[in-house]
């Protein structure tokens, strides 16, 4: 409950924050905010009033929060498009591919440590491979996949797969090493020498440790999850997957504001919620968390 | 093997100080006759687009992206070391620091970097902004743990025991316990910031042409890679031996810690 | 164990739900599009308005362009742009400013309207006050209308009563920015901008059926069109602001046909077996001095001497432009050659020096819309420097590109190419205080020239003003003259019968698609 509470004033804090932020954009701040492009000064002035600009900065920022809350993120500069609407979608096909990117990274480091630990496979080999994975900057790993996808007759444009595979590279590149460490450290546990003697097989004993780990490694993939609807910037514009990164970049491109600041906010709260989440996770997974 | 990572530091800081001299052409020297030439004696790496040099251009980017991620990771352990050694000391800075960074974790970087290019116009600066705000609640929070944890030890009880001032605790213990942890960390960093410089000028945000980049070759090479695939390759091998060159001195480091401690012990 | 055997379960149920999610059809992003025989084509940028009234880019034109038609229709026979009558069906010009109008008869519109006199009169109305286009090709230089009145006779004939005697108003009714759309629509929206799929109303022969902001338009036939019906019965246009993705997407064969290539793959895509179009385009890329910031007109003309347009042409764009030798594209009635610039280190220089030297250096604005712009303002900029000149180049994004440029005036050099669609409008451009002149050219002469030229009706004569109005242009260099970019367009094997109008307009009546 206590946590509720505190994610809450986050959430506040940090919408105002954006407004303010907003707020040194040049330009119109109607147009700037929501997209709202008005004409004579009559209805410039209904506007502004309804829109509360006329008022302190306070009632302005409450007011941008009640908008924000009930889906009032204004509309497109260039179609007038509910910005709710436009960022809505991004974020289903960016939840998609965070989801599914995420779950692969997942299963490729457990079946490599699986090999590495349970068959005694050497571990330098396939360090070295993450390493390679995740050291080549994403946009080369694009470049790649376009040369093969041009050459085998693959999808270049809005599919979800060249994303999908960058996303894994780069993923397994970061993901595997800190996987690794925790899982080391699990191994140091006293419970795996117990588990030695008494005769468990190594496969078992690999997934008692596993069971060990799992709440940091879980958190650490979330965390990539939120990563992944914030930025996959470059994953997504190479390959023209709507996503959130893509639907940054178009907005980026074309200074459609409203659709840039509903962005941010939709990230903020995603991370937000993301970060709660791992928290429960923690306390669910890892009771000692909460007797702290 | 300190002295070995030391000279090998010294060498590179070397050949970036000397890049003016051996550069063979201008970066910006454009020669339309000699387009996308692959490599060759008189073109190392070949030429770009508008027949420039990619050698010359390599070196300079490469100067240039580097000098940005060390200048930007110096400025936000600065700033987070800071923040964090003074917030172990006083409770209500605490609170406004951690809630101040918290949004600064929560907000992405991207997004007060593109407000601040709009603001304030493109160019290395965003590139800058945009690592520092990354990496800066990064450095806090870990300077803070370590401030915390050095805070309660009893040789710190003592020294307060003693009549020393808390100025002089902060500088003479905490700080210099913690820059150690902050030294090694900001070493790591150096990815992070390369690959944001990369996507920055990706998706146009960074460093503006003619001035060459890392990222900026990258964004040119990915654009001709059917005509001309030779353009990526310095940089790519630039930025993964760069990685894997901090891989090693990682590695290096942590197992020293590791003897160290073993002796201690 | 009972906890053991539960993080299985849920690990198999993710993964099952991540594999259903991914395979099942309605997860699929694109699947508006996917496994449809239709004709699919890559555009360079997005449509910047659904409202054709509003509308401004090649996008814009090329995608609402098939849902809607003009009273006449511009084609493009033989090297030149002939205007040819299309709503309408006879025309007469009762006097120099009195012009009467015949409208065919059963054209429908896509919401089942008849077409009659009404809605053209609500049409050009709308245009004339709103269009940004439109308001330059229907008003005179003081940016007043040059229709005074829209005479109704009945439902199919109307009158036009001008203000005062207008030569080019053919060419400029036969301008998709003054589009005709049904009255009711005009009525509802007002000069709000039209914004939902259902309101895109017109007469073509293709109607707008779903739109999804930055990926895809998708256009289907209409059967009551009243002209010749396309064979296409589908068009999806799809965007892809990258031109490498571009070309890619057509060489994995997701697009039929793609438009805006860059001259360095037009090459190889023809080895490697694909249909390239190459036509002399409309597009005027200069870079446009501001006259106040620059006055000295050695200075300007030093510039035009200062950079080898030949080697641009042949080397940057690998041939696929045409060197400027004139103001206006040469497929334009009336478009005459003038004396060229030719490459001259020494004259640049000498002109300089006369003029007493350049001390600061200079601002060159570039769209980061266009790669080849930015290639080519580092180019200008080396050219600059070897007389002398020092340029510092500001890539800006688009919109905030045209509004410095063409708003605020704030540049000393600016890379743009404005795509006229007849020869006085083209002019027009350079006449005080219009629109799109952003250099800030004044010339009294050019005005006055341009203004007799439109009241002239003999066509020899008013070619002969013309001519004048050029050559002062020309020779006062309110901007470095480059070339006139072609137009490249690649269609995969097996796509044919397409056409292609200069203003990178696809004409796609006669395409039809084998395999």
């Amino acid at each position: 409950m206590k946590k509720v509470f505190i994610y809450s004033i986050l959430f506040i804090a940090i919408l105002s924050f954006i407004y303010v932020l907003a707020r040194f954009i040049p330009g119109d701040p109607i147009t700037v905010l929501y997209g709202e492009v008005a004409g004579d000064i009559v209805s410039r002035k209904f506007l502004e009033h309804q829109l509360g600009f006329d008022k302190p900065i306070y009632i302005q920022i409450l007011m941008y929060i009640g908008n924000v809350f009930f889906g009032g993120w204004g509309k497109s500069i260039y179609t007038g498009e509910s910005v709710a609407l436009i960022v809505f979608r991004g974020f289903i096909a960016s939840f998609k591919l965070a989801f599914l990117s995420t779950l692969l990274v997942f299963i490729f480091c457990i079946a490599m440590l699986y090999i590495e630990f349970v068959y005694s496979f050497n571990g330098r080999v396939l360090q070295f491979i993450a390493l390679v994975l995740g050291s080549m900057p994403i946009v080369v790993w694009g470049a790649i996949l376009l040369l093969f996808l041009i050459l085998f007759k693959g999808s270049v444009v809005g599919d979800i797969t060249p994303p999908l595979i960058l996303l894994t590279i780069a993923g397994i590149g970061v993901f595997y090493r800190l996987f690794r460490s925790a899982i080391e450290y699990g191994y140091q546990q006293p419970f795996v020498a117990t588990y030695a003697m008494m005769g468990f097989s190594r496969r078992y004993v690999f997934l008692r440790v596993l069971r060990y780990s799992l709440p940091v490694a879980l958190s650490t993939a979330l965390y990539r999850f939120g990563l992944i609807i914030a930025g996959a910037i470059v994953a997504e514009t190479m390959f023209m997957y709507p996503g959130m990164g893509f639907i940054f970049y178009t907005a980026l491109l074309s200074r459609d504001y409203p659709v840039l600041i509903g962005w941010g906010v939709a990230i903020s709260i995603t991370l937000i919620t993301i970060n709660f989440v791992i928290d429960v996770i923690h306390s669910l997974l890892d009771p000692r968390v909460v007797q702290h | 093997m300190s002295f070995r990572i030391v000279i090998a530091i010294v060498f590179i800081i070397f050949l970036l100080v000397i890049v003016d001299w051996i550069a063979p052409y201008r970066y910006d020297e454009i020669n339309l006759d000699e387009r996308f030439l692959p490599p060759s004696l008189k073109h190392l790496f070949g030429t770009d687009s508008l027949g420039r040099d990619l050698f010359t251009r390599f070196l300079y980017g490469y100067r240039l992206s580097l000098l940005l991620s060390i200048l930007s990771i110096v400025l936000s352990t600065a700033i987070g070391f800071l923040m964090g050694v003074f917030s172990a000391f006083s409770k209500q800075l605490q609170i406004a620091l951690d809630s101040i960074f918290n949004f600064l974790y929560i907000v992405p970087s991207i997004f007060i970097a593109v407000v601040a290019a709009f603001t304030t116009g493109f160019g290395a600066h965003i590139v800058v902004i945009a690592v520092i705000l990354r990496l800066i609640p990064t450095f806090y929070r870990i300077t803070k743990t370590v401030a915390l944890t050095i805070a309660v030890q009893p040789y710190i009880e003592a020294a307060k025991a003693m009549g020393a001032s808390t100025l002089y605790i902060l500088t003479r213990y905490i700080a210099r316990e913690a820059l150690y942890t902050i030294s090694i960390l900001s070493i790591y960093s150096l990815p992070e910031a390369l690959s944001t410089e990369i996507t920055l000028s990706f998706i146009g945000l960074g460093i503006q042409p003619p001035t060459p980049s890392i990222g900026n070759i990258l964004a040119e090479g990915i654009k001709y890679i059917t005509i001309a695939p030779h353009i990526i390759i310095p940089p790519t091998i630039a930025t993964f031996t760069t990685i894997l060159a901090i891989d090693i001195i990682r590695e290096k480091i942590e197992k020293h810690t590791k003897e160290t401690y073993n002796l201690q012990l | 164990m009972l906890r053991k055997s539960l993080f299985i379960a849920a690990i198999v149920v993710a993964i099952a739900i991540g594999y259903l999610y991914y395979i099942a059809p309605w997860s699929r992003s694109w699947a508006g599009f996917q496994g449809v025989k239709e004709l699919r084509i890559a555009i360079s940028t997005d449509i910047s308005t659904l409202d054709i009234s509003y509308a401004t880019g090649v996008s814009d034109f090329e995608v609402l362009g098939k849902v809607y038609e003009s009273l006449f229709r511009i084609d493009y026979v033989d090297g030149k742009l002939v205007y040819i009558p299309w709503l309408v069906e006879s025309y007469t010009m009762v006097n120099n400013s009195y012009w009467l109008f015949t409208l065919r008869k059963n054209i429908k519109f896509h919401n089942g309207e008849l077409l009659t006199s009404w809605d053209v009169k609500a049409s050009i109305e709308r245009s004339m006050e709103i269009s940004p286009i439109g308001r330059m090709l229907l008003r005179d230089g003081d940016g007043r209308p040059i229709i005074d009145d829209i005479i109704v006779y009945n439902e199919t004939v109307f009158a036009l009563r001008l203000r005062k005697p207008f030569t080019p108003l053919i060419e400029h009714l036969a301008h998709l920015s003054i589009a005709i759309m049904p009255r009711s629509v005009v009525e509802r929206f007002r000069n709000g901008r039209i914004d939902g799929i259902d309101s895109v109303v017109g007469t073509g022969p293709y109607r707008l059926v779903e739109y999804v902001r930055g990926q895809y338009i998708k256009l289907q036939r209409f059967n009551e069109y009243w002209g010749v019906k396309p064979i296409i019965k589908d068009i999806v246009y799809v965007i892809i602001l990258a031109p490498d993705t571009r070309v890619a997407a057509l060489e994995t064969q997701e697009v039929d046909i793609a438009t805006a290539i860059p001259p360095e793959q037009a090459l190889r895509l023809k080895q490697k077996g694909y249909i390239v179009y190459n036509e002399t385009g409309v597009r005027f890329v200069i870079a446009a001095i501001n006259i106040q910031r620059i006055s000295d007109a050695r200075i300007r003309k030093a510039m035009n001497y200062a950079v080898d347009r030949k080697a641009i042409v042949d080397r940057l764009m690998d041939g696929f432009a045409v060197v400027a030798k004139s103001i206006v594209s040469p497929i334009f009635p009336g478009a005459v050659y003038l004396e060229p610039y030719s490459y001259s280190v020494e004259k640049a220089k000498q002109l300089i020096e006369e003029a007493g030297g350049i001390n600061k250096t200079l601002i060159l604005l570039v769209s980061t819309r266009s790669p080849k712009d930015i290639e080519l303002a580092q180019v200008l900029q080396n050219y600059l420097l070897a007389i002398g000149i020092d340029v510092e180049i500001q890539p800006m994004e688009h919109t905030a590109f045209l509004k410095r440029v063409f708003t605020d005036h704030d540049f000393d050099l600016a890379i743009y190419g404005p795509s006229p669609s007849s020869l006085h409008y083209a002019l027009t451009y350079w006449r005080s205080g219009a629109a799109l002149n952003a250099p800030l050219y004044s010339n009294p002469e050019v005005d006055r020239l341009l203004d007799e030229a439109a009241r002239e009706s003999n066509i020899e004569r008013r070619y002969q003003l013309y001519e004048r109005v050029q050559d002062i242009i020309w020779s006062e260099c309110p901007a470095i003259w480059l070339y006139y970019e072609n137009i490249i367009v690649a269609t995969r094997p097996g796509v044919e019968g397409l056409k292609i109008l200069p203003f990178q307009i696809l004409i796609l009546d006669n395409v039809s698609i084998r395999g």
